[in-house]
Parts: structure tokens; C-alpha cells; sequence
């Protein structure tokens, strides 16, 4: 299993030199093994040659756009996880990015913590374990398949609503990473706006109000500013 | 017009395909007409020639070349059409009107036109047609029956004279008519042309085509590019609008941020209020950004095709609610949902309703006062959102839907000015339209009902 923290081999196809150097810095501080390229030639060459956890591929590239550069990977067999970065945040390219085997997207000008727990949650898939039915973490352990929580051992006092459950599975998925606000409204609710005034915060604290309260040890973290986390220390 | 603009009109074009066609048919309908008529003429008089010459063959068998002779004799004397002549096996006329033996008209049992003289009434002798059938007689005799065919000849003439004249005038006609017609097209289509090619020179959105009011497709096509025109200069003028605007709303937060930074550099060199200074940046940044992306959002929605997709309000709305619930919870308001009927089937963006209804819940929990209600309601006219807050007096309710603009004056709300604008054109979007009232009218306070309402199919 994928460790938090674990250092990602990561393939940077982004034209604008300025926002490459800027993400590929903060990624190398993070630990993070990262190349850049420049164009959408350079760029599938390089990843169809090098072993990468994570692509992010830009939408608007000299050369090969991002669409096509991802289609000739996957259609040579590649399936290594692709962020899509672009200035155009429409639903209709977001379909169209995800349609040519991107599996997530980030509009630009975007928070490099906001870059930095998506790229985490992608090399999280790419690792590939299959989907467990029950997720331990601490004392709380969530079975998926009858949609039970148990804290310590028991059943939580206050059951969780579906949406809670849901809230808490991505959380779970993604166990000892921060997820941001904005991952848990696409994963949860599947919405891709600003819902405006800490909506997701006040989820958060009824959800922590459900699995924490009256228990020594909190699970579920908050990161300020950044979002959130759900691990056993 | 010069005749070369004449020849490019569609409308002239087609008046010649439609006279060539008329005239092709025209000429074989005459052709068939004249040769029927001509041919029963020309039978008619074939049979009278063949009867008497039939009739005097007899005679000559029964009585002789003799009484023969006087009977030709006594018919040639009659005034008529008729031409006889009988003549010897040397050649020699026995008797008849004619002079001679006509050279063309030798075989027997066929029929020769030849042409004759003869003197009419005094007139000196002139050039005749005739047409003659042969017969040979006992005894090396020869006789010729013709029927002069003039008046035939000139009446065939005359059908020829008056079909040309005829059909020359109805080319004239049509020609004339094409063109009247096609000047007429012309200078309707130059209209549409020239107010386009107008615009283009200056800019000016505001022209329009004429529309001529005789209800036509040509008024037809005015009245939708005038639309379409009408819609161009809205968005223009609202693209004008939001740049203003955007330029006024950015320059403030963008001096103030500026303003800020360099007072900060201008200060002591001091990890912790540099720390807090780039924080404070960080966040006004990202609100600048969210306004940016809210605009973008607005202009996407008023602009362009854009894929549709089945849209389940009462599902989107419940989910909506659940979602805004806890924070609204936190504010000790009690965030509903309720159904009133079956929703109506909509096709648009799901994404940009459910934003859409986002904010009208947001800004309903944001307005109610703490202990208040909101209530949110899906009903076969679409979704209303009800709140127990102030309320907005009618004459700022159409305000309050453009872009920036912030009734609470003080501000000390969180937002951007741009959720009721968002909405509004969510709801342009989709053919419907955003109705602000009173949630308890005559109440106070009198409260907000911010409803989508969607047209019914």
C-alpha cells in the first residue's frame, strides 16, 4: 500500500514555464521525484519511455494538445493516472478531458494544496489495491458492503445519514492524506461549484460530531486551509 | 442594375430556366397542332381530287377520249380550284385548263405539287401552287386532276406568322416580368445586405432591417436578423457592461492588496508579519479568482451551444438542501425541502442549476435571521426558495439580478454580488425565468421567495 508521504515518480507536460517551475519546486519539496516537458511531443515520449505514478498534462500544449497526447498513451496501452490542468473550467471540457481518459481536472490559476492531494489520491489509484470492503483506521472501522460504522468496537450512537457515510468513505479512501474541500463536493455530491459559505465545513462537523465526539483520540482532522483528514494520529 | 447583376439574381436565373421550359413546350404543342390541322386540310382536298379523277377515268373507259375531252372541257370552263388536263399518247393536250404537262408530276398513283401560271380576274398571270395526281388511260392518253393549294399555303403561313408572334410575345413578357421581379428581390435582399455591410463599417448594433410589413418571407428574414441583431447588441452591451464593472470591482481589492504589500515592505523585516501579510494576500487573491471564475460562469451561461442532459429537479433540489443543511443548522435555521406536485421534465446543465439553486439557498440561509426558515419547494412550475428575512422592496428586485450589485449597503455579508446575476442567467439558460416576491406578503418582515420558473411543455 501506498504510504502518505511516499515519494511519486511525476511527469509535469505543461508550455507555461513559469506555472511547470512553480508546481515541479513545490512538488520536489513535498519529496516528489519530478520531470518537466514542455510540449505534447516531448511529453508523450517521455511518458510512454519513463515510469510514472502520476501525468499532469495541460490542456492547451504546442505540438500535441493534452487530449490527444493522453488518447495516444492510453491507446498504447499506458494507463498511468492524468490530471488534467487548464484555464478553461467548462462542464463541457471537463467531460471532454475525462471522456479522453483523464482521471481528474484542476482549473488554473488552482491552490498547490489543492494539486498536491489530488496528485496524492491519483498515485492512490494507480497503486491499485483492490477496493476493500471493510477500512480500519484506529479504532473506527467502516464495512462497506452493510454500510456499517463501528468506534471502538460498537456501533456509533447516532447513525450515519447516506450521504455522511459517503462523506466518511472518501475520507477512508484516502486515509492519512488530505482531501480537499473541493474533491469531497465532486466525490460526494458531484458538484463542481462553490456552494459558498462553509457548507463543507458544517458536513464536516456534524460527521466529526458523529465519529469523534466522546472519544479521547480524534480521527477526523482539519487542515487549515487546505482541507481535510482523517487518520488515527 | 447592369444586365451582368441582372444574370447573378437567383430570381432572373430562374425566369429563363422557366421560359426555355415554357418555350421548348410550347413550340412542340404548336408543332402538333399545326401539322394535325394542316394534314386534315390537305386530306380533304387530296380525296376530292382522287374522286374526280377516279370519276373521269371511268368516264373515259365507258364513252371515250372524246366525251371525255368535253366533259374536262365543260369543268375547266367553272371557276374554282380545280385543274384538268388531258392529253394524247404524243403528248399533245386533248383538253383542260392547264397550258401543259407539268416536268415534276410524271409517275402515276402519286401526288406532285407544281407550280403553274394562270390569270385571276384580269390581273396578269402569276405563279400558283398546285397539287396533282396522275393517272394513265387506254390508249397511251394521260390525265392529270390538281387541286391548287394557295389558300392553303397562305393559311399555314399565317398559323406560322401568328405561333411566332405569339410566342415571341410571351418570351418578351416573361423576360419583362423576370426582370421587374428580380429588381424587386434584389432590392428586398440588398436591404438585409446593406444593413449588414453597414454594421460592419461602423459597429453601430443599433441599425435594423427594414421590414416592409407586407408579412412575406422576406419580412420573415428581416424580423429574425433584426432578433438577431436585437440579442447581439443586449450581449454587447452587457460585455460592455461587465467589463466596466469588472474593471471598477477589481481596481479597489487590486490598490488595496497593492497598497497593503508595499506598506508591508516598507516596514521592519519580520518573518511573522510578512507570514500574515502573504496569507491575507492568499485569500483576497483566491476571492478575486472566485469572482473571475463566478463572471466566467455568467458569460458561459449566456453564451453558446452547449450539451444538454436530463435534469432531475426534485433530486438536485434534495441533495442541495442536504447539503447546506448543517451549515444553515449552525446559523439556527431550519433548511426544508418539500415536493408540491410533480417537477417539470427539464433537458439543459445540471451543473449550472445545481449552482443556480445553490445560491438561491445560500443567500436565503444567509438573509434569514438566525431562528428563521427556509423552505425549498419543488413544484410542476419549477423550484422556489423561501426564506423569513427582509425581503427586497419591488423596485429593487430587478436590480438586484445584475451583476455586482449589493443591496446591503454596509456589506458586512460575505459575497461577490454576483449569485443573484448567476442565477438569472442559469435560468435564461434554460428558457426560464428568476421570480423574486414576497414570501409572506404583507407580513413583516415580508420575506423572500426567489422562485426558477420554467415555462410549461
Amino acid at each position: 500500500m501506498l504510504e502518505y508521504g511516499a515519494m511519486l515518480n511525476i511527469l509535469i507536460v505543461e508550455d507555461e514555464s513559469e506555472t511547470a517551475a512553480y508546481t515541479a519546486k513545490g512538488l520536489r519539496e513535498e519529496g516528489h521525484c519530478v520531470e518537466t516537458a514542455g510540449d505534447g511531443r516531448t511529453g508523450l515520449e517521455v511518458a510512454l519511455e519513463g515510469d510514472f505514478d502520476v501525468l499532469i498534462v495541460d490542456r492547451m500544449l504546442p505540438e500535441l494538445d493534452g487530449l490527444t497526447l493522453v488518447r495516444e498513451l492510453r491507446a498504447a496501452g499506458d494507463r498511468t493516472p492524468v490530471l488534467f490542468l487548464t484555464a478553461l473550467g467548462s462542464v463541457g471540457n471537463r467531460v471532454k478531458g475525462l471522456d479522453a481518459g483523464g482521471d481528474d481536472y484542476l482549473a488554473k490559476p488552482f491552490a498547490f494544496a489543492e494539486l498536491r492531494a489530488r496528485i496524492e489520491a491519483l498515485a492512490r489509484r494507480r497503486a491499485a489495491i483492490p477496493a476493500e470492503t471493510d477500512i480500519t483506521i484506529g479504532d473506527l472501522e467502516i464495512h462497506r458492503l452493510e454500510r456499517r460504522v463501528y468506534r471502538a468496537g460498537k456501533p456509533l450512537p447516532v447513525p450515519l445519514k447516506p450521504k455522511e457515510f459517503r462523506l466518511l468513505e472518501v475520507l477512508a479512501e484516502n486515509a492519512g492524506r488530505v482531501v480537499t474541500r473541493t474533491m469531497l463536493l465532486e466525490q460526494v455530491w458531484d458538484f463542481r461549484f462553490d456552494p459558498g459559505t462553509n457548507v463543507i465545513d458544517a458536513q464536516i462537523s456534524r460527521l466529526r460530531a458523529k465519529i469523534d465526539k466522546g472519544f479521547e483520540r480524534p480521527l477526523l482532522h482539519t487542515v487549515r486551509g487546505v482541507g481535510y483528514r482523517l487518520a488515527p494520529d | 442594375m447592369r444586365p451582368t447583376d441582372l444574370l447573378r439574381t437567383s430570381a432572373f436565373r430562374l425566369t429563363l430556366v422557366y421560359l426555355a421550359v415554357l418555350g421548348v413546350f410550347g413550340f412542340a404543342g404548336f408543332r402538333f397542332l399545326y401539322s394535325e390541322s394542316l394534314e386534315a386540310l390537305q386530306e380533304e382536298s387530296r380525296q376530292i381530287v382522287r374522286a374526280e379523277l377516279e370519276g373521269l377515268a371511268e368516264h373515259y373507259r365507258a364513252f371515250g377520249p372524246l366525251r371525255l375531252g368535253a366533259v374536262i372541257d365543260g369543268r375547266s370552263r367553272r371557276k374554282g380550284r380545280s385543274l384538268y388536263l388531258l392529253v394524247d399518247r404524243r403528248g399533245r393536250k386533248a383538253a383542260g385548263n392547264l397550258a401543259s404537262w407539268p416536268e415534276t408530276a410524271q409517275q402515276p398513283g402519286r401526288w406532285h405539287d407544281f407550280h403553274y401560271r394562270r390569270a385571276h380576274d384580269g390581273e396578269p398571270p402569276h405563279r400558283h401552287t398546285a397539287r396533282a395526281y396522275v393517272a394513265n388511260l387506254p390508249d397511251g392518253f394521260r390525265l392529270l386532276v390538281a387541286h391548287d393549294i394557295g389558300e392553303e399555303i397562305a393559311l399555314s403561313r399565317r398559323i406560322v406568322a401568328f405561333g411566332a408572334a405569339a410566342g415571341g410575345l410571351i418570351l418578351l413578357a416573361g423576360l419583362a416580368a423576370g426582370v421587374l421581379v428580380s429588381r424587386d428581390l434584389r432590392r428586398r435582399a440588398e436591404a438585409v445586405d446593406e444593413t449588414g455591410r453597414r454594421i460592419m463599417e461602423d459597429g453601430d448594433l443599433s441599425r435594423r432591417v427594414q421590414v416592409t410589413g407586407r408579412g412575406d418571407e422576406f419580412d420573415d428574414l428581416a424580423t429574425s436578423v433584426n432578433r438577431m441583431l436585437a440579442r447581439i447588441e443586449l450581449l454587447m452591451n452587457e460585455l460592455r457592461e461587465v467589463t466596466d464593472n469588472i474593471a471598477h470591482d477589481l481596481r479597489r481589492p487590486l490598490a488595496r492588496l497593492h497598497a497593503r504589500l508595499e506598506d508591508v515592505l516598507r516596514g521592519p523585516v519580520d518573518a511573522d508579519i510578512y507570514r500574515e501579510a502573504l496569507e491575507r494576500t492568499v485569500a483576497e487573491v483566491r476571492e478575486l479568482m472566485d469572482t473571475f471564475n463566478t463572471l466566467l460562469a455568467i458569460a458561459r451561461a449566456d453564451s453558446g451551444p452547449a450539451p444538454t442532459f436530463p435534469v432531475d429537479l426534485a433530486g438536485l433540489a434534495e441533495d442541495l438542501v442536504e447539503l447546506h443543511q448543517p451549515s444553515a443548522a449552525e446559523r439556527g435555521i431550519e433548511l426544508e425541502f418539500a415536493r408540491d406536485g410533480r417537477p417539470p421534465e427539464i433537458r439543459g446543465q445540471p451543473e449550472l442549476l445545481a449552482q443556480a439553486l445553490s445560491n438561491l439557498i445560500d443567500n436565503a440561509v444567509k438573509y434569514a435571521p438566525e431562528g428563521g426558515r427556509v423552505s425549498v419547494t419543488v413544484g410542476p412550475s419549477g423550484v422556489a426558495v423561501a426564506d423569513s428575512g427582509p425581503g427586497i422592496a419591488p423596485d429593487d428586485r430587478e436590480r438586484v439580478l445584475e451583476r455586482f450589485v449589493r443591496l446591503d449597503p454596509s456589506r458586512h455579508l460575505p459575497g461577490n454580488g454576483l449569485g443573484l446575476a448567476l442565477a438569472a442567467a442559469a435560468a435564461r439558460r434554460h428558457g426560464a425565468r428568476l421570480v423574486l416576491a414576497d414570501a409572506a406578503p404583507g407580513e413583516k418582515p415580508p420575506g423572500l421567495r426567489a422562485s426558477l420558473v420554467f415555462p410549461a411543455c
